[in-house]
């Protein structure tokens, strides 16, 4: 299943998957056994059926393919190691025979990020599942990579603690596949994005080194190692284990929505709140149709919600709640109560628009960019207007959902209709563009934190320009051989 | 609504697996090909004859539990054990089904029972004949897991009957419901045995069927009309009976109360639980008749953790059932309660054997818990752990 064509015309997905597939290498079969012999066969697979199954992320361009009944690449075969030193044991063996390594977590990223294009061996880290220390003295938490978001946050709030990361794939993605895309939480307006997070990383480096980082409050000691794995999305080695902070579980939660007159007073708003220093756990502001999708009979049309979810200590949520009605006072605006907050604290995760959409003819895709205060009024109208100006697209629209005292995000949303797969990938790579173009002229960064991937990887010249070349090179004294996750990050096979 | 198998694995397919971290499959397993998003993929590609429809592809529709969490868990509705079905009946059209089901297949056609050969297990029974009344419209149905592994659950059972003045009675020989058959793809087996116990049934007149075993009153309730066979008659799990008869005032709790502390947990059997939607009734009985105090798993209810009981999985997959056993009871333990209370023999098994000795709660069935509870069943033996 693994070269496109049955008779319908080829897409540029066709096109990037058959340059890639140039560059796969022959596979020796007698390696199935080799990695057999490090984890135990039961955990090498190699069936079609499993080989299927890790063809694809949860990034849009696969699930349509799969909808529209287009081939993906398959891996050679899928190993699952059950410690560290099999990590490490994989990694030789695979280096040495020149095998391509495609680093796996819960498969939850959204943008290609661990399809396996030019064939080779997906490492799956599940197995390494296991919460390994939680300090209460130094409020640190260590645990194997492979565990999923939700099981490490249960475990830590049986003990009294949380970690605060939230992603909206915290039910599906790993500790691991967190650090590597450098992802952001849904309170991360609190407790800070995975790079706040993480003390420590013990990592798997190409060829089979093991090395860990020192967990310490702060260190300057050089250019910060962990760090490096932060966003390096497998091309850089495997994360095996990690520290991370943790906090004492929130005394209380509160939250209050707005309505306001429209999205510029909103970010307004934030930002003022923003610059006192204080530090609600979520603040999200929708625009007027993200509003009314969202909130339904609880919104007046065309004008803006915008919810605050807060939590910690309880003497200091009522100083949040209290400045930030302050805040909200200098503008017209109207109280909504606490249920719309809690209406989204339950939805939060549901995402079960996507396949329905999809199975009713419409691509739906999500986008995340920020950028400082300043530039984000313009570059909000830029991209929306750049993106509604492609011919085929139903809607685009946006909320904020992570704020800085610098800044804040966007998080697009467009819906398109494309029948067809043709259609579809092309359709869904000129809004892409649009979107990407608008967002660099308008001095925005092209991801807040969904990562690179495959399909990003394109706009990365754009983003860096020659300091890209310093990741490059980094990669390239890691990986001399270009063999981990290939495609990703920088866009250049092999 | 009628059961669309393309458009569920289609959905679920596209899906970003947001049910994954319920599945207790997967949890064990790891692997993304036994996700409820996995086989979704895999049922899609053979549909479309992308992958072939041979025993590899067939086995994976064998690593579902058939907990119904991901159902329960669902935006979209999508029904990951009812479309595991229906693969599993087309694999056993195909021959296909994978070891070590044939064998249990085999077993359960010569001995007309899952676990020991029916005779032996109704000459088991007399001890209860006292118990019995011929008459009776009521017809306990033990099930073969618990004449086999736990037979004084069904002296308490009977002992409950007894106090609430209901006359019941048992058949002889009992033969399986035809649960495991039905869940491991043997259609026309499981059919079988639903069609002899219909006739039982219709033959001796019967109004009302309990049964302790919810996978017995679950393919009775739930499956027999698909296998073309009709039951006339209710069909209740024990706790929904009992409920019945201590909400009318037939069955007191109080003067045979024995002393303990009286703290007990409770595990939500999935085949009662999600498959049935018998939650309340098992806790009123617990804190109402049997005046424990009952401290809750967490999760539990509709979210309760499967225990890898269920012969779906157990027959099998022995060596994943038995890891996801350790992480029910895991569950279990946290609570403190020295007494586990389920309402299923194969929970019953499976929780009591399933990881260290150190620390695990005992492990007991609710019928034993509230007859000891209540005077009416002797101290000592009983539910294993």
């Amino acid at each position: 299943m693994e070269s496109a064509t049955s008779g319908a015309p080829r897409t540029g997905f066709d096109v990037l998957l058959e340059r890639a597939g140039r560059a796969r290498r022959p596979f020796p079969t007698r390696l199935v056994g080799e990695l057999g012999r490090i984890t135990g066969p039961g955990h090498v697979l190699t069936r079609d059926a499993d080989l299927a199954v890790y063809a694809r992320d949860s990034w849009t361009v696969p699930a349509l393919r799969v909808h529209h009944g287009r081939p993906l690449p398959v891996a050679d075969a899928v190993v699952l190691p059950g410690d560290t030193a099999e990590v490490a044991a994989v990694m030789t063996l695979l280096y040495e025979n020149d095998v391509p390594v495609i680093p796996f977590g819960g498969g939850s990223g959204v943008l290609g990020g661990t399809l396996p294009i030019t064939g080779g061996v997906i490492v799956d880290v599940k197995r390494l599942d296991k919460v390994l220390d939680i300090n209460d003295e130094g409020l640190t938490a260590t645990a194997q990579a492979g565990i999923i978001g939700t099981d490490f946050e249960t475990a830590l709030g049986r003990a009294g603690f949380t970690w605060g990361h939230f992603p909206q794939s915290t039910d599906v993605g790993t500790l691991g596949g967190f650090i590597v895309t450098r992802s952001a939480g849904q309170f991360s307006t609190k407790y800070g994005n995975i790079e706040d997070i993480l003390l420590a990383v013990e990592a798997v480096l190409p060829g089979g080194a093991v090395i860990r980082t020192k967990t310490t409050a702060r260190s300057s000691t050089g250019p910060d190692i962990k760090s490096m794995f932060v966003g390096s999305e497998g091309t850089l080695g495997i994360v095996t284990e990690a520290t991370v902070r943790i906090h004492p579980r929130p005394e209380r939660r509160d939250t209050r929505a707005y309505e306001v007159e429209d999205f510029a007073d909103g970010l307004e708003i934030i930002r003022r709140v923003m610059r006192t220093g204080l530090r609600p756990a979520v603040i999200r502001l929708y625009d007027p149709i993200e509003s009314l999708h969202s909130f339904k009979e609880r919104v007046t049309q065309g004008k803006c919600v915008i919810v605050f979810f807060y939590q910690g200590l309880g003497r200091l949520v009522d100083l949040e709640v209290e400045v930030v009605e302050e805040t909200v006072a200098a503008f017209r605006h109207r109280k909504l109560g606490s249920e719309p907050g809690w209406h989204w604290y339950k939805r939060r995760n549901v995402v079960s628009g996507l396949p329905e959409f999809m199975t009713q003819g419409l691509v739906v895709d999500t986008l995340e960019v920020a950028a400082t205060w300043e530039r984000i009024p313009a570059l909000y109208r830029a991209m929306i207007d750049r993106m509604l100006a492609v011919k085929g697209i139903v809607s685009a629209s946006a909320h904020s959902s992570h704020s800085y005292s610098q800044g804040t995000n966007l998080y697009v949303t467009f819906l398109a209709f494309a029948p067809d797969i043709g259609t579809a990938e092309a359709l869904y790579q000129s809004i892409w563009d649009a979107a990407m173009e608008a967002c660099l002229e308008a001095g925005g960064t092209i991801g807040h934190h969904h990562g690179i991937g495959l399909h990003r990887a394109k706009y990365m010249p754009g983003e860096h320009g020659p300091a890209l070349e310093v990741l490059r090179r980094l990669r390239s004294a890691l990986d001399p051989k270009g063999l981990m996750n290939p495609g990703k990050l920088f866009g250049k096979v092999g | 609504m009628k059961f669309d198998l393309s458009t569920q694995t289609h959905i679920c397919a596209i899906c970003p697996n947001m049910c994954r971290f319920l599945c207790p499959v997967a949890a064990v397993e790891k692997a993304e090909t036994v996700t409820p998003r996995g086989k979704a993929t895999i049922t899609l590609a053979v549909e479309r004859g992308e992958i072939a429809w041979d025993a590899e592809a067939a086995s994976v529709l064998y690593h579902c539990a058939g907990c119904k969490m991901c159902r329960e868990w669902c935006p979209s509705n999508v029904d990951i054990p009812e479309f595991t079905a229906h693969l599993r009946e087309r694999a056993g059209r195909d021959g296909l089904i994978p070891d070590p089901a044939p064998g249990v297949r085999d077993r359960l056609m010569r001995d007309r029972s899952f676990r020991r050969p029916a005779a032996e297990l109704a000459a088991g029974l007399d001890r209860y004949r006292d118990l019995l009344s011929p008459e009776a419209t009521v017809l306990y149905f033990a099930g073969c897991s618990t004449a086999t592994l736990f037979p004084d659950v069904i002296g308490a059972t009977l002992r409950l009957f007894e106090a609430a003045g209901v006359k019941v009675t048992m058949l002889r020989p009992e033969e399986c419901c035809g649960f495991p058959l039905e869940a491991l793809g043997y259609r026309e087996e499981a059919a079988d045995f639903a069609a002899a116990l219909a006739e039982s049934i219709s033959k001796g007149g019967y109004e009302t069927i309990v049964s302790g075993c919810p996978m017995c009153t679950h393919v009775m309730k739930e499956r027999y009309a698909a296998l073309g066979v009709e039951l006339r008659a209710e069909v209740v799990h024990v706790t929904e009976f009992l409920d019945r008869l201590a909400g009318a005032g037939n069955l007191r709790g109080g003067q045979g109360a024995r002393p303990g502390d009286g703290t007990v947990t409770y595990h939500d059997p999935c085949y009662l639980g999600r498959h049935q939607g018998v939650y309340d009734e098992p806790r009123r009985l617990l804190t109402g008749l049997g005046r424990f105090n009952l401290v809750e798993v967490d999760p539990g209810r509709e979210l309760a953790a499967c225990c890898g009981g269920a012969p779906s999985i157990d027959a099998v997959l022995p060596r994943t059932a038995t890891g996801i056993g350790v992480r029910r009871l895991a569950d279990a333990a946290r609570t403190g309660a020295g007494t586990l209370v389920t309402a299923c023999p194969h929970c019953l098994e499976m929780l009591g054997s399933a990881g260290d000795d150190g620390g695990r709660p005992v492990v007991r069935d609710i019928a034993e818990v509230l007859a000891r509870r209540l005077g009416l069943w002797p101290s000592g033996g009983g539910g294993r752990g």
